[in-house]
């Protein structure tokens, strides 16, 4: 599963390496207060974690410490994602949208999909009752499922608009029928949280490599992207007994870290711990042909160079952080 | 007076939204002597129709509070006819604390190319930061208007959206898909500067703007990106207008709209707010008036009957009507319904 996948193909030679392994995309300007122990928790749990546009700006407003960001990139365990060339030194190591999709291939569809839902009504009102401009969310939420899509990976969104990922959802789906697997997600989510919930905090970056490079560790991640592959292409169903031992042996990695922090630093004594609720790892695979949405021949685009993938959504959102 | 007009030079521009990045996909400069050597006679043709009409409207003037409606005190040949006739445009004055017009004003009477493409760019980033459609043209133009030795060099900014399809700058490829489109010859809004007034007779110039939108409500954000007061809403004028009427001499919507004469047309951008005990309700004045009868069994018994496609009662993010909760009755039901609320008063 660490091998090049058919989405790394596609990418630049000089860009695959970036993207190899398990990966999640996330945007943290949905929920920019709480993004800090989420991208720290995420880089436990995957090996490549692709985030939307992390300039210097976004940073300050996510909380987030430029130095610790720069030495995640580095190590590439943070993948910045920008939709034009930011024009930085270490072009290496970040994408761009267009390395992903190209323009002819992604604006028709894209631009199909934001009208679509500016036109829908029932998406308009929903949106509105979570207090955000339609606009804004129709020009994000498209380009985030496209490009998740394009690239294989889950989407790791705020909670708060889990009813809107739904309804995009819901579109794609339509009348047809929800697959097994959809319905068994909450097996994979239980399991999920089982482990997110003992994850310390505040770790420093040499922690949290360290961590990574742990057998155990890589054990877990190689099983966890194991289970998203799976749901992704929903070809069966998911796995319904999560491996015990595997949790057990991640579980004392854990630990053995959690009690390191104390001893790194006065500072880190307390370790809060990060309730996570992942509220619904939304298992949606997409039929062949998705039907009326506007979306279907772009899904059609995307598959033909990339292979299928059905979407895997995780909303999380984070309790109880400092 | 009439007037004549000529088109002098365009800015086209072609803008889209990535995410959160707004940009600018494609930029074209179309100088005088493309235009009048008929390059682009289709183009040349949709910029002048739309100038001139927006030239030609009514003009909608507020002032202490009341809107008043006045011809236009020019007319410019090649306008659109069919939309004088109900269409007015709003004119709008600069905001105290800004300088923008300063620079529309600037490629109004740009000497060179250089000149005006300058003052264009930046107009173009100003509108860039507001809201645009998913996919948008701007035209930026530099005319004039000619009524025998008056002469006034204007600036015309003009915005449409395009439905389908790839945005681009060939002019006449701009023209096909607009009318593929029927969008027809009126783009979606537009705007002139300087306002042309007639005093005593004689023709003259305003640092104000000639404002035209293809909606009943202007929207908010085509005013602030050259900082200009935004007008009042229908419902303000309405709202004024009827509380000036005397009471009691109106029994019906008919009424209302003669008594409010010219400025009945606002009532098409009006929503009216309503509420039967403690439940609301809110309306636009055409539903209103289409689809809704009122009735009273008592004075303590009253009923709305509401007509519609489709229904929706949401609890939450739900439907409880798709979800089966909430039965329709047949219309036997209703018609002894009724009768049960009519006999039990």
């Amino acid at each position: 599963l660490k091998l090049l996948d058919k989405q790394l193909l596609a990418l630049p030679k000089a860009k695959r390496k970036i993207l190899e392994g398990s990966r999640i995309y996330v945007d943290p300007s949905y929920a920019p207060t709480t993004m800090k122990v989420k991208l720290d928790l995420m880089a436990f749990l995957v090996d490549k974690v692709v985030i939307y546009e992390p300039t210097r700006t976004n940073l300050i407003k996510w909380n987030y410490p430029q130095a610790r960001f720069s030495e995640f990139v580095k190590h590439r365990v943070f993948v910045p994602l920008y939709v034009e060339n930011p024009g930085e030194s270490d072009a290496d190591n970040y994408l761009t949208r267009k390395e992903i999709l190209n323009d002819p291939d992604f604006f028709p569809q894209y631009e199909e999909a934001v009208e679509d839902d500016l036109e829908d009504n029932s998406f308009i009102r929903l949106v509105r009752l979570h207090k955000r401009d339609p606009n804004d969310v129709a020009f994000n939420v498209n380009w985030d499922l496209i490009v998740a899509q394009a690239i294989g990976a889950p989407i790791l969104t705020t909670s708060k608009l889990r009813s809107v990922w739904q309804y995009k959802i819901g579109k794609f789906m339509d009348t047809l029928e929800q697959p097994v697997a959809v319905r068994h997600h909450d097996v994979l989510q239980s399991f999920l949280y089982r482990a997110l919930d003992k994850l310390p905090v505040d770790l420093t970056v040499e922690d949290i490599l360290q961590f990574r490079r742990e057998k155990r560790a890589m054990q877990f991640r190689n099983w966890l992207n194991s289970q998203l592959q799976e749901a992704m292409r929903a070809r069966r169903i998911l796995k319904t007994s999560p491996d015990e031992e595997l949790f057990r042996s991640f579980s004392e990695v854990v630990n053995e870290y959690t009690s390191k922090t104390s001893n790194v630093s006065a500072t880190l004594t307390a370790i809060t711990t990060a309730l996570v609720a992942l509220v619904a790892p939304q298992l949606a695979p997409i039929p062949a042909i998705s039907g009326q949405y506007v979306f279907s021949s772009l899904v059609k685009t995307v598959w033909k160079r990339f292979g299928p993938n059905n979407w895997v959504f995780m909303m999380l959102s984070v309790k109880g952080h400092r | 007076v009439r007037a004549q007009f000529q088109a002098n030079r365009v800015y086209v521009v072609a803008l889209t939204r990535e995410k959160n990045t707004k940009k600018i996909v494609q930029k074209k400069f179309i100088d005088e002597e493309s235009l009048s050597s008929g390059t682009y006679p289709d183009f040349h043709r949709l910029i002048r129709t739309n100038l001139a009409t927006i030239l030609n409207l009514r003009e909608s003037l507020s002032q202490n509070g009341d809107e008043e409606v006045i011809p236009s005190p020019v007319h410019v040949e090649g306008g659109d006819k069919r939309k004088q006739r109900w269409a007015k445009s709003d004119i709008a004055s600069p905001k105290e604390n800004t300088n923008r017009y300063v620079l529309v004003d600037n490629a109004a009477l740009s000497k060179s190319d250089d000149e005006f493409v300058t003052a264009a760019d930046t107009i173009t980033l100003w509108f860039k930061d507001t809201r645009f459609w998913p996919k948008t043209y701007l035209f930026i133009t530099q005319f004039t208007a000619k009524a025998g030795n008056f002469v006034a060099h204007s600036c015309g900014i003009l915005t449409t959206k395009l439905e389908s399809g790839t945005l681009v700058t060939d002019p006449e490829v701009i023209v096909r898909q607009l009318q593929r489109e029927q969008v027809g010859k009126i783009v979606k809004k537009g705007l002139v500067y300087p306002r042309i007034i007639n005093i005593n007779g004689k023709m003259t110039t305003k640092p104000a703007f000639k404002i035209y939108e293809d909606t009943s409500r202007p929207a908010e954000y085509f005013y602030r990106f050259l900082r200009l007061r935004y007008p009042r809403t229908s419902e303000e004028i309405v709202g004024r207008a009827y509380s000036k009427l005397p009471p009691g001499k109106m029994s019906s919507l008919h009424d209302l709209e003669r008594k409010l004469g010219e400025k009945a047309h606002l009532l098409d951008g009006v929503e009216l707010t309503g509420n039967v005990d403690q439940i609301q309700f809110s309306a636009s004045y055409k539903d209103l008036k289409g689809n809704f009868d009122f009735a009273e069994i008592s004075p303590k018994k009253h009923l709305i009957l509401i007509q519609g496609d489709r229904v929706e009662v949401r609890l939450g993010e739900s439907d409880l009507v798709k979800d089966g909760v909430i039965r329709f009755l047949s219309l036997e039901e209703l018609i002894q319904k009724l009768r049960e609320i009519a006999g039990a008063d």
